[in-house]
């Protein structure tokens, strides 16, 4: 605890490092590149999101005020330096957007962090709708609803790099991905890193040791505006197009749901968050029109049954997996993995068929969902989602309090209930 | 010219609506004196604690730590003057350990303020005061468990660590040994005996014993009234105090 950098941070920290120079090697393609490019921007996002909810208790409604206001910001320096106007190498426009980010949050996070709480939550959601206004008040800014869109390779090349080619573009935002991730991983263990925690846990407290909390409060949220407004500037490079959605109420929301369905509690969680937020929103959304509706069934049942979100869930299993008692519950799973499929697969298909009620009526009655024929016309396909939906559904109800009780009991027996700090992370 | 009280009250009142809670409350504590605060449960004991540390603002009089007046002031900015006080209810950071706990305590008085300039585990001095002060309250073995997980006793001897941390040479302490046995309340009354050596202390309390072990005077409040103020036997022989509170137990 006294060390400056656990033997874990130099296992974690130069793993990443190598993942992201190899990852295009492995997931090649300007696709693949392109995902990977947007889950950086998602990772820079959602972890400065949760220097604000998960470390400093402060659930921020409009959080892509920060990072779209850092976005337009980046955008008109790309623009007025690729007219003439001076001399920035675009690798700094990302460093443009942290800088409106935090400009932007210096005036915004005062009114925002004098209380916590709910009022908090009421205060970011507000400013998020008087942000989002102005953007059709001011379209000298904003752009109106075209936005604004701009040109990375603007005939200046530094250093070799012209940014054109997507692969150089990649090896740029996997930087910042990286570099962002680890300040904001170092600034945990910094004296206002922690007293931030501090903070969340007890502002009372914290003012009887000498702080303002409305004052460390107030300097978190500098940091993650910065830190957003950063992500901002990434998408505005990568994008080279930055419009009014991305200061909407629904980004906030995504920030908020990719990173409490990826863990709130330790540092890794916003990163698998962010992986996710990229993965819903580009690929299952290209794959089915209600990808919404799963999404928010996904929620859900995170919040109810795995509230650490994706990355408490593999913490816990890890820590059975060293205590060696995962493979005792291993078949429970296996059960329960195999009735949820099965469920989920009746539920999908009766959610595939309304919505292609609705959206496709058009078309005729008939399609194809995961290779199975299915026609709304007929009850046959109606009964067969329900036929599986009770297939699934019922033996799971068997399962998964069997399951649970093991799972307790393993836990239980490893000692895991007063868990030691340093067990907190997956890391 | 004799240096000014420690702690000073002068005059204090607070009425939330119509109902007096402190009325017209004089005290003076001289530096390194010990004075525990006594009175029957509603007697406004918390709330006296609360004007002091500025968690709540008197509605006349005022309240002056080494001769300034400290009224008026934000909580924070009267731990800085070197006032640290503990709570009746454990009032811990419950998801951090008891390391963390304690150092944060410990970085304002180091003068480390807001930083994030530079890494904890660097500031050498920050961690071996957190060491010296962990081992001082016996929870050594414990640095590493999360505040929220400690059985009740040790999360009151971090309360004590918390309130001691920053160094502060006035010392309010809120029922320190509410909850514990007989021999826990007599470890736990050495064990602030020697934390607080040399420091101005005050300090509610109900368990007699542990009043009669660490006061030096002792200030009888009923219904917002200092009835009387001054050394142990006097206060016992003073008829007022045994007609209203001591009646029973002497």
């Amino acid at each position: 605890m006294h060390r400056l950098f656990g033997w874990r941070d130099w296992i974690v920290w130069p793993s990443c490092a190598v993942l992201l120079v190899l990852a295009p090697l492995l997931f090649s393609g300007s696709f693949a590149l392109a995902l990977l490019s947007q889950m950086g921007i998602a990772i820079v996002a959602c972890l400065s999101f949760n220097l604000l909810f998960g470390q400093g208790g402060m659930l921020s409604f409009g959080h892509a005020v920060y990072a779209g206001l850092g976005g337009f910001v980046a955008m008109h320096a790309l623009n007025m330096f690729s007219a003439g106007g001076g001399w920035l190498p675009v690798s700094l426009v990302p460093l443009c957007g942290g800088l409106g980010g935090l400009a932007f949050a210096l005036v915004f996070a005062y009114p925002s962090t004098r209380r916590a709480g709910s009022s908090f939550a009421m205060i970011t959601l507000g400013l998020g709708e008087l942000v989002y206004a102005l953007t059709t008040l001011l379209p000298g800014f904003f752009g109106g609803e075209a936005g604004i869109a701009g040109n990375r390779v603007n005939g200046r090349v530094v250093g070799g790099l012209s940014f054109g080619p997507a692969i150089e573009l990649y090896y740029l935002l996997a930087l910042y991905t990286l570099v962002c991730a680890l300040l904001m991983y170092l600034f945990t263990r910094t004296p206002l890193g922690q007293l931030l925690q501090a903070v969340r846990d007890n502002p009372q407290r914290v003012a009887s040791i000498g702080y303002d909390p409305q004052r460390v409060r107030y300097l978190a949220m500098l940091l993650a505006g910065f830190f957003a407004g950063v992500s901002g500037g990434m998408a505005a490079l990568h994008f080279e197009i930055v419009n009014a959605e991305a200061v909407g109420s629904a980004r906030s929301a995504a920030y908020l749901v990719f990173t409490v369905l990826g863990g709130t509690a330790s540092f890794a969680g916003p990163v698998l968050g962010g992986v996710l937020m990229v993965l819903c929103t580009v690929l299952l959304s290209a794959w089915t029109k209600a990808w919404l509706l799963y999404l928010g069934l996904g929620f859900v049942l995170v919040v109810v049954y795995a509230p650490g979100g994706l990355a408490g869930v593999l913490a816990q299993q890890l820590r059975l997996v060293r205590d060696g008692r995962l493979l005792a519950i291993l078949p429970w799973y296996g059960a329960l993995a195999g009735c949820g499929a099965v469920a989920m697969w009746g539920v999908a298909l009766a959610v595939e068929m309304l919505y292609h009620q609705q959206l496709h009526a058009a078309s005729g009655s008939a399609f194809t969902f995961l290779g199975l024929a299915l026609d709304t016309a007929t009850p046959g396909s109606w009964l067969t989602a329900l036929g599986l939906l009770l297939a699934g559904g019922l033996p799971g109800l068997w399962v998964y309090p069997r399951c649970a009780a093991r799972y307790a009991q393993a836990h239980a027996a490893a000692g895991l209930g007063a868990q030691p700090a340093a067990a907190r992370g997956v890391w | 010219m004799t240096p000014p009280p420690a702690l000073a009250l002068v005059a204090l009142h607070k009425r939330f609506g119509a109902t007096e809670v402190v009325c017209s409350v004089d005290v003076c504590v001289q530096a390194g004196e010990r004075v525990a605060l006594i009175g029957p449960n509603g007697a406004g004991k918390s709330t006296l604690f609360n004007l002091i540390s500025g968690h709540a603002r008197p509605s006349s009089g005022s309240v002056q730590l080494h001769g300034r007046s400290i009224s008026g002031l934000q909580p924070f900015e009267i731990a800085r003057l070197g006032l640290a006080r503990s709570f009746q209810i454990s009032n811990l950071f419950p998801q951090l350990s008891v390391y963390e706990n304690l150092r944060c305590s410990v970085l304002w008085s180091l003068g480390y303020g807001y930083t994030f300039a530079r890494l904890l585990g660097s500031l050498r001095e920050a961690s071996a005061r957190t060491d010296a002060l962990m081992e001082r309250v016996g929870l050594t073995a414990q640095a590493q468990t999360l505040a929220a997980h400690l059985p009740y006793a040790q999360q009151r001897a971090l309360e004590l660590g918390i309130t001691l941390g920053s160094g502060a040479d006035v010392v309010l302490l809120d029922e320190p040994t509410a909850g514990m046995n007989r021999s826990e309340a007599a470890h736990f009354t050495a064990l602030i005996r020697s934390a607080t050596a040399g420091k101005t202390l005050l300090l509610v309390e109900h368990d007699m014993d542990v009043v009669a072990d660490l006061a030096d005077k002792i200030a009888v409040l009923v219904q917002g009234r200092i009835i009387a103020f001054g050394a142990p036997q006097a206060v016992r022989a003073d008829p007022a105090v045994q007609a209203a509170y001591l009646g029973a137990v002497v």
